[in-house]
Formats: C-alpha cells, structure tokens, sequence
C-alpha cells in the first residue's frame, strides 16, 4: 500500500534570501517611514495652530518672540540631546552610504523629528521634506541593523529609507524615487530600484491612508494660450537659474563667515534668524513656516505681480538666514517657495505687458515652483516629477521642462560646486556629486583597441603554423568556430613543437578555452575585469557578433589610460600572464 | 510591537488631527459667513480661505468662490469654481455661477455650456426652482446675443417643464412674442387662460399674440376681455386703439357692404395724403395728392363703386409708397395696407 500520510513538514517554504529579505523590509521600511511623517506632519501644523495661526490677531512681540524661542529651543535639543541629527539630512544620508556603512544613529530620527517640529512649526522659513528623508534614513538603518543585513545591504538601506521619508513628506512618491536616484545613490541595480519604490510606495501610502489622498496643492486647470508664451515661460527659467546661483552663493559665503565666529554664535544665530523671520511675518505672514498656504494662494491668484516678487525677496532672505545659521529644518519647501514666487511675479509681469495672450498666473506660479529647485540641487527630472505630481496637472508638463531645464543649465554653467557638495564639504565630509560621476566620461574599449591579427589560426591546423603565427605578437588567436575565438601563447606551441607534436592538430595538443567577446562600447573598467584571466581579447561588432574587428591586451588599457607600461627583462617583452599558461599547461 | 505601537498611536493622533482640522475649518467658515453678514467681505474671503487651507472641503471652496464674486473679483473665483467641478462636473451651483462669469466676460459659448450644465446638473437644495432660474438667465442671454431661435427653443423646453404653472407660462409666451414666435405664444396664453381663467395679462398676452399674427377680430375681443379682467394699462390700450383702427379702415373686409367699403377706401386715401404731406415730400403739380383730392369729391354711381374702391385703394397705396424713410408713421394704416397687401 502507498503512504498516502501527509507530512506538514514537506510543505515548509524556503527560506527568503538577502535579496528578498531586503525587498519585503523595504515595505517595512515605507511603513514606519509613512507613520514617522504623518506624525511629524501633524506635530508641525498643531505648533502652527497654537502658535502662529492668524497671525494678524497676534502681537508683534509674539510674532517675533516665536520664531526665536522655537529655533533657540530646536538648537538647544540638537546641541546637548541629539547631536546626530545636526545637518542636511541628504548629506547625512550620503555620509551613510559612502562613510558609515549605512549608519544613521536612531537619536538623528528623535532629534530631527522634535528639533525640526518646534522649529518649523514656530514659524522659521525651513521645510519637513528633508528632515523626513533624514528620518527615513535613520528608520531604514535602524531596521537593518535589526534584520541583521550584510554590510553591502546596509550601505543600500539608508537611501531606501530616504525615499520613503521624502515620498511621505511630499506625497510624491515618484519624484521621492528621482531624487534619490539623481542626488544619493550612485550604483544601483534593478532590486535596489526595486527596494527604493517599494518602500516609497508604502509610504505614500501610509501618509494617503492618514492624511487623505488629495495632492499638496489644489491647482486650477491650465493651457498654453499662445505658443509665444513658451518664451516667459523661459524666462522664468532663466530668472530661476541665474537666483538659483546667487542664492546658494549667499549661502556658501554666509555659511563660511558664520564658521569664523566663535563656536558659542551656534547657539545664539538660530533665534537671531528667528526673529528676523518674526519681523518680516508682521508685515508678510505668508513667509514663515515652510508657506505651502501661500504658494496655495499664489495658485489662485491671490497676489499681485509686485507682491508676488517682494514675497519672493524676502522669503528667499529669511531662508539664507535659517539656513546659514543652521536653524534645523530643510529647504525643499523654501525654495518651491520662492520659484513659485518669482514665476508668478514674472507670470503677472507678462500678463500686463506680454503682447500675445498669456495664461492665468497660477501657470507661472506652478511652474516657477520647480525651476528654483531645480537651480538649486540641480536634480532636474525630480523638479519636473515634483511639479507634476504636486499639482497632479500634466497639461502644465511642457512649460515645466522646458525653464528646469534652463534653470538646471545656467546653474550647472554657473556654479561649479553643487548644493548638497558644497554642504558636505562645510561639514568636512567629501562625498562623491552624483552629478560629477554622471558626467565623468569613461574610456571604452574602443579607445583602446588595436587592429586584429593580420591571420588568425583555425583550430584544426597543425601546431607548427599556429607557431609561425605566434612568432611576432607571442600568441596565437584560434578560431574555434564561426565567432568564438581562443588564444594560444608562443611558449606553450613551442614545448608542444619540442614534444613533436608539430605536425597535430592544435585542438588535439593544446586546451582551447574559449574567450569572452568585447564590444566597443564596453568601459575599459569592465574590460579589465575580463583580462584577468586572458591575456588577450577579441572585440567583435554588436551588428556582425562573428565579425572580428580588433583585439585588446593589458598593454592597450595601460596606453589607453596613460600608464607607463612597467620595465620588462630583455626576452620577456611578450610575456604572458601566468594565469593562461598554467591553464594551458 | 513597535510598528503596532507606532501604528496605534498615529491612528490615534490621526484621528484628533482630523477632527481638530475640521473643527478649525468649520469656525473659519463660521466666521467667513458672520462677516460676510457684517459686508466685510475681505475679512470674510480672507476666513474662507483660511478654512480651504486648512480643510479643502467642497462648501469651503463655493463659499470662497461666492464671496470672490461678491466682492467683484470673478476672475479669482473661477479658479475655485473650475476645481469644483473637477471634483463633480454635475453639480448646479459652481456651473451656474461659472455661466454667469462667462457671460460676463463675454464668452457666450462657454456661458451656454455652462448653464446647461447647471440646468440638468444636481443641486443640494430648491433643485426644480435653481433649474428654473438658470435657464431664465440662460434664454437673457441668448436673446441678449441674438440667437433667437435657441431662445424660442429653451423657451419651449421651459413651458413644458412647468404644466400647470400658469404664471411661468405666462412669462414664456411673452419672451416668445418678442422673439417673433406669437403663434406660440398665443398658445401658452391660452393654456394659461385654462388653468387661470380671466386672468388680465394673460388675456392682454393674447390679444397682442393674435395682433401680430394679424388675427384683428379676435385681437380685439381679447383686449376687450383683457381691459375688462384689469389689464387697463398704456400698452394695452394703445394697442386695442390700433386693432380698432385697423378694423375701422379695412376695405377688403367681405363683410362689408360696398358702399361702406368705398367710404373706407377713401378715408385709406385721405390718411395716406394726410402721411405723404406730413412728411412734406416733394411733389409736382397735378401729382398724385391732387388725384386724391380729386377722388374725395367725386361720387360714383352705385355700379362704379367696385372699380371706385379699387382705384382709391391703389391711389392711397401709391402715395403710402411716397413716404420712403420718412419718419412720421401711422401704425393702423400700415397694417391695412399688410392686410391689402395679403390679399
């Protein structure tokens, strides 16, 4: 009789590996990041409700009292309570990958959490969207440590937190995934882009599910009323770029004069800024805190064209302050902030004097939004994503990519050093631009190659014409057939001619390997990897595969790359790695 | 258990957060109506907006769009009107109020579009009676460009969606007889007269219906029905004077003897000179008016009367046809010459 018992244990899953262990903490990851930001986000508007909320039926001394006492507050909690969470959450993120193995200390999560709650939320002119990266950060990091992930997984795990922490504060999970594509992480795989929307999805999930699911900002409908307003919609890039410039130059500057004061001004700048930010919230409420309501407003063409433009110039002023004097808190916020400004008071300009019809101003203002950013961190297809999915208008696209995009190449022109680098640097930390590398041109094989042998040997020729053939270059290329090459050194065919073995069949006497195929483009970093195991490979065309066109050695690259090649004994010129021979041996 | 902790706790926070936010929002809006009430409609739209901000309800946004309009500012409140109906293309109010934007702006196209849209969109309140008032400013505004037949259709749709209404019917058989359609008028009018029998301005609708459908018999009974049931005034009367003219001047009548048709025919003559020389046109000696004179002191045997009447007739209608773009005109008269003329 067969068993027909059923044992429960053959039905045991197998066991997850790192790499989907990785995938599902990902969701964990957006999960806790999601819970993080609703609670930091409520945390902000409930100090705004108490504090600041309508500010016109406050005193002045308040107003200027609150912003003070909040980022004095804030200093105080980083300085002797949570000293992690001190600095850009980008750069610390960045720090994470390329220094600490995918550390962020959880006391960075509690501290950015309170310090930028109170300082925020009392009005200073910082966003939540960078602390909420930083927050996510720390929450991944922590949940590595947890789930015990292998050092490469760790150093992968903070920028997956970052996404989830920047898609939760923004609702954005798309533009979340951009950014930390285009601004931390460098190296990434199909799983790490995996992990990266897995864990922003959940989080924007999560902020969906508490905070409802409408967009950031309620923006009215839009169309290009003439193709010639595609030019004011330039010049709002241009104007962008060229503020975008000067802004982070302020800051760089103010920043490197604040680091000459004694180091006792830390404590006592951030209220400073403060209160100048309470001083112009008497006059110009809409400045303070990170001023999504006023952008909201701007849309809805609340503002004229010259208020529009003093709103801009002073919130970009009152940001350089916070900032430079490290009053915690982001800049994502203030510097939507101020291109919506500046794109509405340029908008409003055109609409009076444009001669060709133009749009309502909340399209400038919409589209202003993204091109400060976009000068400003120079992640241009974040800005656009950002603009897009903040407004969840995608009549507006066109306009959009067009001024990031000259905002994005004037200060790309203008600046040489990026924001988060030139922060890093501040900090003494030199972490790679991400910009940098991209641009980087790598050498390729084609840059290396040389012209093919004038005759290659086929594998069924004697042992004595593949030597005839080695004579000059100290290897013999053997087709094995139609496009699969092998090489044959000159010393392994000569012990086979001393054998007497002359007159055989090559493939009879000696082992032919076959050898992997270059293609032009393949970088000399990739190449290289292969030629450690053969002295010798062939490049074929990726159009004709059975195509020999050139060949490249060690000696190539080394020219390639401008490397002296190193002195060799007399009679070892055509010396060939050991690893072929004692594989042919 | 840190992540059910963290869950619970933000459900928790969550859930006062929400309320709070509401609560704000409705004091807000409270505040917005309380000052609106006061007519301080800058603080009012200032509270509105405070509200919006801090919950994007539906009611927050028409109430801020509403006060915008108000206070003379439409153009910022289609902006709140148009997401409105981003959310719900069917609702009545922000249809209606963006119609009214349009018109204004002078975008007849996007008015009408608009206001169909408010005509068979929902309303929360009073549906039958906004949909009512909403294709009234609708048939304005057609009638207001001069797209007069559309008017006369949403006029028809308008009476048949009030049977038994008579003082609508009565409303839209006056808005077709100054769009030129009195045959249907007449027909409201008489309906209206079914539900409301005697009433004046019904009657009075009428009469002026069947006079300018040149119906002068019936006119006339009308009129005197309409002045007899009250409706007395100017209008009415001066109109009763013309149909009794036109029947007073008549010569083609059949129920005419001839000879009273000779004398009609010569008082048609007599006023037409009395018109042409009030008009104090050129005209030579022996011309046409001496004719007329000429034809006053003649008397035709009885069995000349036929031709008499006919070369009267034609005399005055020449001479009528002397007045050219002369600006004195006699109403009466030129409906008897239409009447001859349709004969």
């Amino acid at each position: 009789m067969t068993n027909t018992r059923f044992h429960l244990s053959s039905l045991q899953l197998p066991k997850p590996g790192e790499g989907q262990r990785f995938l599902l903490l990902s969701i964990l990851i957006g999960i806790f990041s999601g819970l993080l930001v609703v609670c930091f986000h409520i945390a902000i508007d409930s100090i705004t409700w108490y504090g600041l909320e309508n500010p016109q039926g406050r005193s002045r001394v308040f107003l200027v009292a609150l912003p003070a006492i909040g980022a004095l507050v804030a200093v105080l909690l980083i300085r002797y309570w949570f000293a992690g969470a001190k600095g850009s959450g980008v750069v610390d993120t960045k720090a994470a990958i390329y220094i600490s193995d995918g550390h962020v200390p959880l006391s960075a999560v509690f501290g950015k959490f309170l310090a930028c709650a109170i300082s925020i939320g009392c009005g200073n002119s910082l966003g939540p969207e960078d602390p909420s990266l930083h927050m996510g950060a720390g929450v991944a990091s922590q949940l590595g440590r947890s789930f015990q992930l292998s050092r490469d997984k760790m150093r992968l795990i903070a920028p997956v937190g970052a996404a989830a922490g920047l898609a939760a504060a923004f609702n954005t999970p798309i533009s979340a995934v951009l950014f930390v594509i285009e601004e931390i992480v460098a190296d990434w795989s199909g799983g790490v882009l995996g992990s990266i929307v897995l864990a922003a999805v959940s989080a924007a999930v999560v902020v969906r599910w508490f905070l409802g699911s409408h967009p950031l900002f309620t923006v009215p409908d839009f169309e290009l009323t003439h193709p010639s307003e595609l030019l004011v919609y330039a010049l709002i890039g241009v104007a962008g770029g060229f503020l975008a410039v000067a802004f982070i130059r302020a800051v760089e500057k103010m920043r490197k004069a604040i680091a000459r004061l004694p180091k006792k001004s830390e404590l006592f700048l951030p209220p400073f800024a403060g209160m100048i930010v309470g001083i112009c919230g008497i006059w110009l409420p809409q400045v303070m805190g990170a001023g999504y309501g006023a952008i909201d407003s701007a849309l809805h063409d609340r503002f004229a064209w010259k208020i529009l433009l003093l709103i801009a110039g002073v919130k970009m002023l009152v940001t350089l302050l916070c900032f430079s004097a490290k009053t915690p808190g982001g800049m994502f916020a203030p510097t939507l902030f101020a291109g919506a400004m500046i794109g509405g008071g340029i908008g409003g300009l055109a609409q009076l004097h444009w001669p060709f019809p133009t749009s309502e101003t909340g399209a400038y203002v919409l589209v202003g939004m993204g091109t400060f950013f976009a000068g400003v961190f120079r992640a241009p297809m974040t800005s656009i994503f950002m603009t897009f999915e903040v407004s969840a208008s995608y009549v507006i696209i066109l306009p959009v990519m067009i001024s990031n995009t000259i905002a994005y190449l004037i200060s790309r022109q203008l600046q040489k050093t990026p924001f988060f680098t030139m922060l890093a640097a501040e900090e003494g930390q030199y972490l790679p631009s991400l910009e940098e590398q991209r641009e980087a041109t790598d050498l390729r094989v084609e840059n290396a190659m040389t012209a093919p042998p004038k005759s290659t040997v086929a594998a069924t020729a004697p042992v004595a014409q593949a030597l005839a053939a080695a004579q000059q270059s100290g290897f013999a290329l053997v087709t094995r057939r139609e496009g699969e090459w092998s090489v044959v050194s000159r010393q392994e065919l000569e012990s086979a001619f001393d054998a007497g073995l002359g007159d055989r069949p090559l493939s009879q006497v000696v082992s032919l390997e076959p050898l992997p195929r270059l293609y032009r483009d393949l970088t000399l970093d990739a190449t290289l990897k292969l030629l450690g195991s053969h002295p010798l490979l062939p490049v074929s065309s990726r159009r004709r595969p059975f195509r020999l066109v050139g060949t490249v050695a060690l000696e190539d690259i080394h020219r390639a790359y401008g490397v002296r090649p190193p002195e060799t004994p007399p009679n070892q010129g055509q010396a060939i790695p050991d690893t072929t021979l004692s594989r042919a041996e | 258990m840190v992540l059910a902790a963290l869950f619970g706790g933000t459900t928790v926070l969550a859930s006062w957060y929400s309320s709070e936010r509401l609560s704000r929002a409705s004091e807000y809006y409270k505040d917005g109506q309380r000052l609106e009430a006061r007519g301080e409609s800058g603080e009012a739209i200032e509270a509105y907006r405070n509200a919006l901000e801090i919950s994007p309800k539906s009611e927050y946004r028409l109430a801020l769009a509403q006060a915008l309009i108000r206070s003379g500012r439409p153009e910022g409140a289609s902006a709140y009107l148009n997401e409105l109906l981003r959310s719900d293309i069917a609702s009545g109010e922000p249809n209606l109020l963006l119609a009214r934007i349009a018109a204004k702006e002078g975008r007849v196209d996007a008015a009408i579009n608009y206001y169909q849209r408010a005509i068979y969109g929902y309303w929360q309140q009073d549906a039958q009676k906004n949909r009512l008032a909403a294709r009234w400013e609708l048939i304005g505004l057609l009638e207001s460009a001069r797209m007069q037949n559309q008017a006369t259709a949403q006029l028809l749709e308008l009476s048949e969606q009030a049977p038994g209404d008579a003082p609508v019917l009565i409303q839209v058989a006056k808005r077709l007889l100054a769009n030129g359609a009195p045959s249907q008028a007449a027909e409201l009018f008489r309906e209206s007269l079914k539900i409301q029998t005697g009433n004046g301005e019904a009657e009075a609708g009428l009469a002026e219906a069947q006079l300018a459908m040149a119906q002068y018999v019936d006119a006339q009974a009308a009129f005197r029905k309409a002045i007899r049931e009250g409706a007395n005034n100017e209008e009415v009367r001066r109109a009763y004077e013309t149909v009794n003219q036109v029947l007073a001047l008549d010569p083609v009548r059949n129920d005419l003897s001839p000879l009273e048709r000779y004398r009609r025919s010569l008082l048609l003559l007599e006023r037409s000179a009395a018109l042409v020389s009030a008009c104090d046109v050129n005209t030579s000696p022996n011309t046409l008016l001496d004719q007329a004179k000429q034809a006053q002191t003649d008397r035709p045997h009885s069995r000349d009367l036929e031709s008499g009447i006919d070369a009267n007739i034609h005399l005055a209608q020449e001479i009528y046809g002397l007045k050219g773009n002369c600006a004195q005109s006699d109403p009466p008269l030129a409906r008897v010459f239409a009447i001859i003329n349709s004969k």
